[in-house]
């Protein structure tokens, strides 16, 4: 077995001394930022990049990822306890698992959802270690006009999946394209957009960018929210799930790792959008619906397996195309870049130590976010009370430092603040920071391999439709594009509208 | 009188030395800091890493510290717009390919340096162009792929239309008419990957020892042509562009230099010059640099000075 073979020496890679330790500060991180609310996982995974910069890419990756899953599980203590999300895909958990902690339930609301959480992860883990090798095989054979729609499929998902209205959505998506396209021309190699301006000539740096729109806004909007919580709830109760529970909520569970798994898949998906469609799912399928909102189990149980799966599975598009499909993953792409490492269908052929090691990473890392979630609960809740101001200074030194660290030139510091003031800017107006970044990444692969297509061709458009793959990703763009005109997908994505 | 111990040393090595000491104070006391050596691309890549296998030789020649700093961006302009900006006192050094040093300003207007700006101590590694076709292509030889792109039209991938090996393909074209399609990837990785998927059909690319080289020895790829004056040393049988009647190409050796300030004082130059020569020939730094990297003689400051303006008004021409 070849698969198992390589499972084993990924899962000995991630037991390493120097991984296991960065994988259990990764997960630690990450419960630490799930559990204080504003600074979601994003923000935080920008901040530890210039950490990366000396690691191994494989070790970079792991500990990248650990901070990302971490806060999943994190994320659900906030919500639950405090009723403010301590992420932004446990916010569906504030309604029920708040709800079951005023019953004196909360350890049994954290227990299941701790308990979904690992579960979830393992099956997601167990898609990536199936599908991605396939999927990359596959995609090896993606030429330029695939690759272009390709992206062009990804660049509609990102606006159509994302929070806040289709049409900030799509502003946003607008933004990234065009700061994308400051630099050199990569057909004709004239400049653009550089004034004359040596820094700019290739174009800004993704990394200051990411820095400044998810770091630094996010911390300018918690500084004028003065968002904070107070603790009413005094009783956790009991932690672990009697075994009657389990069963009750075996089958949300089941379904959030499934919908979490497929939901990370998507461009624009993640985290948000699947403890979202976990929890709509749940109620729909749920006897006595009319227990939820009024502290039902699975309510939580459901939508915190999913987030989780969702987090893992999102690696699957990045490590096999080159794609990220979130904010998170955007800067983990970042991160492989600093190290010389171009995701992409080649990755777990020339760099399999990155795959398995990851792979093997998010078994560990599950089962110590699993074991360290229950004993040192009072510890994060404490977490959440750390003073907003001590943390924001320290959090934009980290930034300033970390994005002079990237080239070593201040001009990335300026991009960086430049970024983070207008991504404070637009998040007062209700433009989303994820999606500008996903442009900027995906822009410039589908502008390359969209004019490179047309010089294949001639000019002729019909390259486009030239191999099968390319027919079935355009015929998809089309279907998402028309759908977005239908009265019950308008209906849906009220729901994202509303959350933001 | 009293004299302390090193002042008294020092007194009688003024009157050992005598006036010859007077003659060379200025390059005596150089280099009397740390000097360190700008690199305009990100580490790792292969500029990058011969400049890291030349550095200690000449901290050993030049007996002080001498610190690599990559100051990448803007295709070169960002480091070598800093080094052209920097005190000529022999202090701050650069490491640079000639298409960074020449193309900016061509590409972008002032860019705060030009060729001019650069006095070249010594060549430090090259790697031609090759023309290569998978294994299973129907060009066997150059003359079957001239024929193909007489008859009709080829595709060949390019790392980069502003690449030296782009600019060089540009101008085969301009000079022949033939039918060749430049289509531009993402470096030499990108091209690979499109010569070996078949979406091109040849790849004119730069010899270099992560993609080209090894893919060539395990025979995936052919060399049909290389595009400098001289067969490569490790493929004799090769044969060049001139020889097969493509000639007044741009200067198409990719190649890459120490250089200093044009202002920097004649005795620093000096001084350097002698290390580079130094090191270029230990067998420490041409075994470090490999075979199909390092010159096969050391190619002094001057001769790097000519090849570089040719290189300038090759560019400059096939920019136009």
């Amino acid at each position: 077995m070849d698969v198992l073979q390589n499972l084993l020496d990924g899962l000995q890679l991630a037991l390493g001394a120097e991984n296991l330790l960065f994988v259990l500060l990764g997960v630690s991180v990450g419960m630490m930022v799930g559990v204080l609310p504003g600074l979601g996982p994003a923000p935080t995974v920008a901040l530890l990049l210039p950490i990366t910069f000396g690691l191994e890419p494989s070790t970079a990756v792991i500990l990248l990822a650990g901070v990302y899953y971490g806060a999943m599980y994190g994320g659900t203590i906030t919500s639950v306890l405090l009723r403010i999300p301590g992420e932004a895909a446990s916010v569906v958990s504030t309604i029920d698992g708040h709800e079951m902690a005023k019953q004196g339930q909360a350890g049994r609301a954290l227990g299941l959802a701790a308990i979904g959480s690992f579960v979830g992860g393992l099956i997601a883990t167990c898609c990536l270690v199936l599908f991605a090798p396939a999927l990359a095989d596959f995609a090896l054979n993606f030429g330029s006009p695939e690759y272009a729609v390709l992206a062009f499929l990804g660049l509609i998902l990102v606006a159509y999946t994302s929070a806040g209205t289709m049409a900030k959505s799509l502003v946003a998506v607008g933004i990234g394209l065009l700061l994308a396209s400051i630099g050199q021309d990569p057909m004709t190699g004239s400049s653009r957009w550089a004034f004359g301006v040596p820094e700019l000539m290739s174009g800004i740096d993704v990394v200051a960018v990411i820095m400044g729109l998810f770091g630094l806004s996010e911390i300018l909007v918690n500084i004028v929210d003065n968002r904070r919580g107070e603790s009413t709830i005094r009783q956790v109760g009991r932690v672990l799930p009697t075994g009657r529970d389990l069963r009750d909520n075996a089958g949300a569970i089941g379904r959030g790792s499934i919908i979490g798994t497929g939901l990370g898949l998507v461009p624009g998906g993640g985290g948000v959008l699947a403890s979202l469609v976990s929890y709509g799912t749940e109620r729909k399928v749920s006897r006595r619906p009319e227990r939820f909102g009024h502290g039902a189990p699975e309510a939580v149980s459901g939508p915190e397996t999913a987030n989780n799966a969702a987090s893992i599975s999102t690696f699957i598009p990045l490590l096999t195309l080159g794609f990220p499909p979130n904010g998170v993953l955007a800067v983990i792409f970042g991160a492989l870049l600093i190290q010389g490492v171009t995701p992409g269908p080649a990755l777990i052929s020339d760099h399999p130590d990155i795959f398995w090691g990851v792979v093997g990473s998010m078994v560990v890392g599950n089962l110590i976010l699993l074991i360290m979630n229950i004993p040192l609960l009072p510890v994060f809740v404490r977490i959440a009370r750390i003073p907003p101001a001590v943390m924001a200074t320290l959090t934009v030194a980290i930034l300033i430092v970390g994005a002079y660290s990237i080239n070593g030139n201040t001009f990335d510091v300026g991009v960086m603040v430049a970024a983070g003031l207008a991504g404070y800017l637009l998040r007062r107006i209700g433009v989303p920071p994820a999606p500008i970044v996903l442009a900027f990444i995906l822009g410039p692969i589908f502008e390359t391999n969209f004019r490179r297509s047309l010089v294949l061709s001639d000019g002729g458009f019909d390259i486009f439709v030239s191999s099968p793959t390319a027919i079935v990703l355009l015929v998809a763009a089309i279907a998402v594009l028309v759908s977005t005109a239908l009265p019950m997908v308008r209906q849906r994505r009220q729901a994202l509208e509303a959350e933001d | 009188m009293k004299l302390s111990i090193p002042a008294a040393a020092a007194a009688g090595m003024l009157l050992v030395t005598g006036c010859s000491l007077t003659e060379e104070a200025a390059s005596d006391s150089y280099p009397s800091r740390s000097i360190s050596v700008i690199v305009p691309v990100p580490a790792g890549s292969s500029t990058d890493l011969s400049t890291r296998i030349l550095t200690p030789c000449l901290e050993k020649e030049l007996d002080t510290t001498v610190v690599v700093e990559n100051r990448e961006g803007g295709s070169g302009a960002v480091g070598n717009g800093v080094f052209a900006n920097a005190e000529p006192d022999g202090y701050t050094l650069v490491s640079t390919t000639a298409a960074n040093a020449v193309l900016p300003p061509i590409l972008e207007g002032d860019v705060g340096f030009d060729a001019d700006s650069f006095r070249p101590l010594g060549m430090i590694g090259t790697a031609p162009i090759v023309l290569v076709v998978p294994a299973e292509s129907p060009f066997q030889t150059a003359e079957d792929f001239f024929a193909a792109a007489e008859s009709g039209t080829v595709m060949l991938g390019v790392p980069g239309t502003t690449s030296v090996p782009g600019i060089s393909a540009n101008a085969l074209i301009a000079s022949t008419q033939l039918g060749i399609e430049p289509v531009p990837f993402d470096g030499n990785g990108g091209t690979m990957n499109a010569v070996l998927s078949g979406e091109v059909q040849a790849g004119y690319m730069s010899a270099d020892s992560g993609v080209v080289l090894p893919r060539v020895e395990s025979g995936e790829v052919r060399v049909l042509a290389t595009a400098i004056t001289e067969p490569i040393e490790t493929m004799p049988d090769v044969p060049t562009l001139e020889s097969l009647g493509y000639s007044d190409l741009p200067y198409a050796d990719s190649f890459w230099f120490l250089a200093t300030q044009p202002d920097t004082p004649d005795e620093v130059v000096e001084v350097l010059e002698e290390a580079m020569e130094t090191c270029m020939t230990s067998e420490e730094v041409v075994d470090g640099l490999g075979e199909s990297v390092a010159p096969s003689s050391f190619i002094d400051g001057d001769e790097v000075a000519d090849l570089l303006q040719q290189a300038a008004a090759d560019y400059a021409e096939g920019q136009s």
